[in-house]
């Protein structure tokens, strides 16, 4: 009984100097460690704000098996830039614009920022948005890729994303003849 | 990633349509993505009100006849509106309403020009000079979004000195 009680003391004391810290710590799937703003973690991530939430953060280090150590610290960067910004007057007007769709322009720094990324460093910042459900994050990225589409050849398409091509050539020429305006370059 | 070619996808802006042919045409898995029709609510929802595509206009010319032609506010090619002989009454909800002379008289058609579809509609028992007609979507709570393919009505109207009926 003493023990249990004392095992309980301890955890409760672990709790509240865990929940005094600022920072949460995450650890990637090849075990490196990174330091992230809590009150940003819990306002961009459901996933963490749940963590937080729950007490299940690790003093050591949380796993997130599923993220890469180059995608945690993008995600990481994220988080910690966004705890700094401040939301632009265009980002404030937008949202009484006449324009009521819930996508919302990103930032100049948000440009930036996944503008610097490699493909692979994006698709992987983008499955880890999704896995954390950063939803702002997924956003951004997502449209930067669908950015990376626009005035591309499906053929430039397919390159990009390493896809295989399912059509047969009767299929695509078919597809071309019929709609030839969508394929002039632009 | 699989999962979240759907969230890419849903990002290409629809002022620009070839962008989602060509990404209809990069993969078969993504042609159906792009015809799920919970991905076009979706789609619809993310970008709101779906953008301006073309104008029908009838240039002046001083000698003749100009046809009336669908002019492309996108990359879409202009092309000549395929009723020559018509007169564009009205324009709404993805429809135009069309007045022709046909070989047995006076005849309405409402077209899409999106999917190409034509519709003939009754005339109204009304001396044509007197009176105009507007078309509509006729289904019952739509956002008017999308409404290819649905009901429609077609309502004549005439102006009179104190009123609209």
């Amino acid at each position: 009984m003493e023990v249990d009680k004392g095992k309980g003391e301890a955890e409760e004391t672990r709790k509240v100097a865990e929940a005094d810290r600022d920072t949460v710590t995450l650890k990637s799937s090849d075990g490196k460690l990174f330091e992230v703003s809590k009150e940003a973690a819990a306002r961009l991530s459901t996933v963490l704000a749940g963590m937080i939430a729950g007490g299940s953060i690790d003093d050591n280090g949380t796993d997130l098996k599923q993220i890469g150590s180059e995608a945690l610290e993008n995600v990481v960067d994220y988080c910690n830039k966004h705890a700094n910004s401040i939301p632009s007057a265009a980002l404030i007007s937008s949202s009484i614009s006449f324009n009521t769709a819930p996508f919302k322009e990103p930032e100049e720094w948000e440009r930036k920022f996944v503008d610097r990324l490699s493909h692979d460093a994006l698709f992987d910042l983008v499955e880890a948005a999704n896995f954390l459900g950063m939803e702002r994050l997924l956003d951004v990225t997502c449209h930067k890729i669908s950015e990376m589409m626009k005035g591309k050849s499906p053929d430039q398409i397919r390159e990009v994303f390493n896809i295989k091509n399912d059509y047969t050539k009767e299929e695509l020429e078919e597809i071309r003849q019929e709609l030839a305006w969508a394929f002039y370059d632009d | 990633m699989e999962e979240l070619v759907g969230e890419i996808l849903l990002r290409l802006p629809p002022e620009e349509p070839k962008h989602l042919f060509r990404a209809a045409l990069v993969c078969k898995p993504w042609l159906r993505i792009l015809c799920d029709p919970a991905f076009l609510r979706r789609y619809r929802a993310f970008h709101g009100a779906p953008p301006l595509l073309g104008l029908l206009h009838k240039r002046q010319v001083p000698i003749g006849v100009s046809p009336i032609r669908f002019a492309s506010t996108t990359s879409l090619p202009d092309f000549p509106h395929p009723f020559p002989d018509g007169c564009p009454l009205d324009c709404r909800h993805g429809r135009v309403l069309i007045r022709m002379l046909g070989n047995t008289g006076l005849e309405y058609l409402v077209w899409d020009p999106i999917t190409g579809d034509k519709h003939g509609v009754h005339v109204p028992d009304v001396k044509w000079m007197a009176y105009s007609s507007a078309v509509l979507c006729a289904v019952d709570g739509c956002g008017h979004l999308d409404c290819h393919g649905g009901p429609f009505a077609s309502c004549p109207w005439a102006p009179s000195r104190t009123r609209i009926t």
